[in-house]
């Protein structure tokens, strides 16, 4: 197969392993090794490991990043303790989310964000707009950014996440360090055969887990120690069913640049208390006139996959649309995300999800439907 | 000669197996449960209804995405495979054998002419990768 898709260091570890490749987001990723729904077990039950490399990895670093990304991030920087990691949105003025991603504090003046793969090009340019429009404005001192570096690294690196109950035993063995120490959304940074890695207790699949970011020349070398130690390769379908089952949203589907963070149930990732940020003042406006559209979980009660862009209607009335649906092995249940009126948003309220002309029904239920059960 | 040897094959990867005179079992292609991937749902008419050669009859939805089933050949459906709609996951497993979908009387045996063998499809598939 031959595209001119990016192509991330672990592409040939995908190939050789005979994993079904697709495009995703311009890049050429595994969407399934052995089978979706037995990855997806092997994630709940085990562990298993995802090539994550197509996501962006962005260094922001010099005095002025922390106040800058205060311009950016919607929630404060300064509070960030150092090795820490945060969710948060980055807003465009009218409050619109242009992606959402973690953050991680490397230390007083480095800080290293993660942004969706299709949405990195995105969030630079946002970001060299917001500096360069600085500099003409000359009402806040703070805005004259002097020392500040913005560096992609996302091709000269890679990202392994491995996730699962086993994860810190197997990672920790590997490594040769005891992870047990790391707090969940917590980092460390280690040498490790001569180097550099960045270990992060984060996810998107509702497990214990870490993502590990590697220079992209020793990818291979970790994924292969990973293997050998039966961590299961997995690919994207299977992350995309276990990060649904934890009610984790995708940017691109479950919320676009047209979303703002209340609609997303993201309203308390918000910090509106600076001034400074470019989204404040949209957002402040958007709380205060409470938007009529709410995310909500159902699940079906017919047989059926509810997927992105079907309707959701309450008897005949449309009253919304699913943004994200599948199969949960999991839970042995077809569930869904979508938006609909705030008025029928109830926990229990029957609806119907048309699916190719047919009305099935489902019902509102909370979401994550799936938590795991914490052992710490 | 093996099963697979003797079905006529469609190029939307269905396969025909004549059982008896005229009744033929129909299924989907290894490579075709292969593509799908986690089979969920099979949506197949009730035995008694008609179906046309090339046109719709049935839907294989799976983890992934929807499939279409295009019937291979025209004729009465005399048995659907219950089975396989009660656990789709037969037609990973063994779609050559326990995964068949639907049992046809065939309306006109010469239609078989407009399929594959098996050697044929085969080469079909090779020319469908690049």
């Amino acid at each position: 197969m031959t595209t001119t898709n990016k192509k991330t260091p672990l592409f040939q570890k995908h190939v050789d392993e005979n994993a079904r490749i697709v495009d995703f987001g311009g890049w050429d990723m595994p969407v399934q090794y052995e089978g979706i729904l037995k990855e997806v077990n092997h994630v709940r039950s085990k562990v298993g490991m995802f090539d994550v490399s197509h996501m962006g990895r962005v260094n922001i670093t010099g005095k002025d990043a922390a106040n800058f990304l205060n311009r950016v991030l919607s929630f404060d920087t300064k509070k960030l303790k150092l090795g820490r990691i945060k969710y948060g949105v980055i807003c465009n003025k009218d409050g619109g989310i242009i992606d959402d991603c973690v953050t991680l504090r490397e230390n007083e003046t480095d800080f290293l964000i993660i942004p969706n793969a299709s949405n990195t090009d995105l969030v630079l340019n946002w970001f060299n707009q917001i500096l360069v429009s600085d500099k003409y404005r000359t009402s806040i001192d703070t805005l004259k950014w002097t020392n500040i570096q913005i560096e992609n690294i996302t091709e000269t690196t890679a990202m392994i996440a491995i996730q699962g109950p086993q994860a810190e035993n197997k990672l920790s063995n590997i490594l040769q360090t005891d992870l047990a120490k790391i707090k969940y959304f917590g980092s460390t940074q280690i040498k490790f055969q001569n180097q550099e890695l960045i270990i992060c207790r984060t996810g998107y699949t509702g497990e214990d887990g870490f993502e590990v970011i590697t220079p992209k020349d020793f990818a291979g070398s970790l994924w292969d120690l990973l293997k050998k130690s039966g961590v299961e390769a997995c690919g994207l379908g299977s992350r995309d069913i276990l990060r649904l089952e934890a009610g984790l949203l995708l940017h691109g589907n479950d919320m676009t640049s047209e979303t703002n963070p209340f609609e997303v149930g993201l309203g308390k990732f918000l910090d509106l208390s600076r001034l400074n940020y470019v989204a404040c003042d949209a957002l402040k406006k958007i709380k205060l006139n409470e938007s009529e559209k709410i995310l909500v979980g159902f699940e079906m009660e017919d047989k059926g996959i509810p997927r992105h862009g079907y309707k959701i209607k309450y008897r005949n009335e449309i009253i919304g649309e699913v943004t994200s649906g599948g199969v949960s092995p999991t839970l042995d249940k077809i569930i869904g995300i979508g938006y609909i009126s705030k008025e029928f948003s109830s926990l229990e309220t029957k609806i119907i999800i048309e699916i190719r002309n047919k009305n099935l029904s489902a019902k509102i239920t909370k979401i994550p439907f799936y938590t795991r059960r914490k052992n710490v | 000669m093996s099963k697979e040897q003797e079905m006529y094959y469609s190029d939307e990867h269905e396969w025909v197996l004549i059982e008896t005179d005229n009744t033929v079992l129909i299924g989907i292609t290894k490579f075709a449960s292969d593509n799908l991937g986690d089979i969920v749902f099979i949506e197949l008419p009730e035995a008694g209804s008609d179906v046309t050669q090339f046109e719709q009859f049935g839907e294989i939805e799976s983890v992934k995405a929807v499939s279409e089933l295009y019937s291979p050949v025209s004729g009465n459906i005399t048995k659907i495979n219950e089975s396989a709609v009660q656990n789709p996951e037969i037609l990973s497993d063994s779609p050559y054998e326990e995964g068949w979908l639907i049992q046809v009387d065939l309306k006109d045996k010469s239609e078989l002419e407009k399929l594959m063998n098996l050697q044929d499809y085969e080469s079909f598939l090779k020319s469908g990768k690049d």
